[in-house]
């Protein structure tokens, strides 16, 4: 995927991660604590730095707020995975197929309180932001476990949860770097801005897991379908009754459901035009997005922001 | 409560899908274009529709308002996209007000929200 990042902002974003990981490093050791601060696309942190500068807020804080909300996103990714039961991430072993279950919780409750920190560099009022955020986060999560196996889920209400499990951290970067930008923001609304941006990339997700390869995605496809978990291609899908049914019978056992079902199950999925559908829901949230991103102060930055957005809803991996 | 007591998981499942219903509506600004004179509600106020009744809910300040009929109607209707315009004309559209008290109803609650810092311009 191309970016409008610099790369230099990046690298500054990986060294800042993995000097903070280096405080603990000594304590837990160096390999575990670099798990915590595993590479990855770093696209909270880009969508920070980007958002920071559209808003003019001073590059200091910009890198707090990036660090902030990549500390949190892994430490729920350590969880999800422990959640999900994933061996592969990224296209590496997960630290609980590799350590266990316990040592990965752990690790991601390290990498929380190393969020917390970076929050607390910035104001207190943004540690306590954060950690509202990281409530709603949670409670979208435990919805989404919840609702594992639902057939009688509204678009409306998935994306509810959407807005709570992945949108409720971008919108609390748009919430603090609004605070700290030196313009009146009388039209923009970042925290807004923040939350279409998760309820996207959560959507893009969704789409991904059913129309790519194991290649691209580093893991195995089908894995909402594998794990009885709702998507918005799902949702659309649902609305077709002999789809429904399909499903409801999958699901119904307790069984683990074998490749080649979750394949069939796939395509008849895709042959609804559900994924279609998603991708139009997508594209109405970017529509949103290009709307909000008009109104920030510093126009050839929120420009770079547009171009990563699209960029991010275009991906393939 | 005892092992015996504890709910299943299709009784949880389906009382999810209720709450998930209820708390629908978080998403729903997201969907719309916005306009240039639209009213929003403010960052972390999120609007829910309980069994006993609509209220808003301040999620930093954990600060609960109970919403009379009238101001549940004009927040479905902020959250659908409605301006500080046409929100009065939405209004008249869907309930019967030939008294014009729900008209004055919602000025005034409109206002209120904005005293509170709920609702934003």
């Amino acid at each position: 995927m191309t970016t409008a990042t610099s790369a230099d902002s990046l690298s500054g974003i990986r060294s800042r991660l993995e000097s903070r990981a280096l405080r603990v490093s000594g304590r837990v050791g160096t390999e575990l604590a670099g798990l915590i601060a595993a590479n990855g696309k770093l696209l909270r942190a880009r969508f920070a730095l980007l958002l920071g500068e559209a808003l003019g807020v001073p590059e200091e804080a910009r890198e707090h707020a990036a660090c902030a909300i990549e500390w949190v996103h892994n430490a729920s990714l350590l969880h999800d995975d422990c959640v999900d039961e994933a061996t592969l991430r990224r296209g590496s072993p997960t630290p609980n197929a590799v350590f266990g279950r316990s040592v990965a919780l752990l690790l991601g409750d390290l990498a929380f309180s190393q969020g917390l920190e970076e929050a607390l560099e910035i104001s207190q009022e943004a540690a306590n932001a954060l950690v509202s955020a990281v409530r709603e986060m949670t409670i979208g999560e435990l919805q989404e476990e919840f609702l594992r196996g639902s057939t009688a889920i509204s678009k409306e209400a998935y994306l509810g949860v959407a807005s709570r499990k992945t949108g409720a951290l971008f919108e609390w970067c748009g919430q603090v770097l609004a605070s700290l930008s030196p313009h009146e923001l009388r039209e923009a609304d970042p925290a807004r801005l923040g939350l279409s941006a998760g309820i996207l990339l959560q959507a893009v997700d969704d789409i991904l897991d059913l129309s790519q390869s194991a290649e691209r995605l580093g893991k195995k496809p089908g894995q909402d379908i594998a794990q009885r978990q709702i998507s918005l291609p799902l949702v659309y899908a649902f609305e077709d009754s002999s789809v429904k049914a399909r499903f409801e019978k999958a699901w119904s056992s307790s069984r683990e459901i074998p490749d080649d079902e979750i394949d069939r199950l796939a395509r008849l999925v895709i042959d609804s035009g559900a994924v279609k559908k998603a991708r139009e829901t997508a594209s109405e949230l970017l529509a949103s997005i290009v709307a909000a991103a008009r109104a920030l102060p510093r126009r050839p930055a929120a420009s770079m922001l547009l171009s990563f957005i699209e960029a991010m809803a275009a991906r393939e991996f | 409560m005892s092992p015996q007591e504890f709910p299943s998981r299709d009784r949880i499942r389906r009382e999810m899908e209720e709450i998930s219903e209820r708390e629908s509506s978080d998403a729903a600004p997201c969907l719309n274009t916005r306009k240039e004179d639209a009213m929003k509600l403010a960052p972390f106020v999120k609007f829910r529709e309980e069994k006993f009744g609509a209220v808003l809910f301040e999620t930093r300040s954990e600060k609960v308002y109970t919403l009379s009929p009238t101001g549940a109607a004009v927040v479905r209707e902020l959250l659908a996209g409605a301006d500080g315009a046409d929100l009065i004309t939405r209004l008249k559209a869907k309930y019967d007000d030939k008294t014009g008290r729900m008209e004055s109803e919602a000025k005034a609650f409109v206002e209120g929200l904005k005293d509170k810092g709920l609702l934003t311009e």
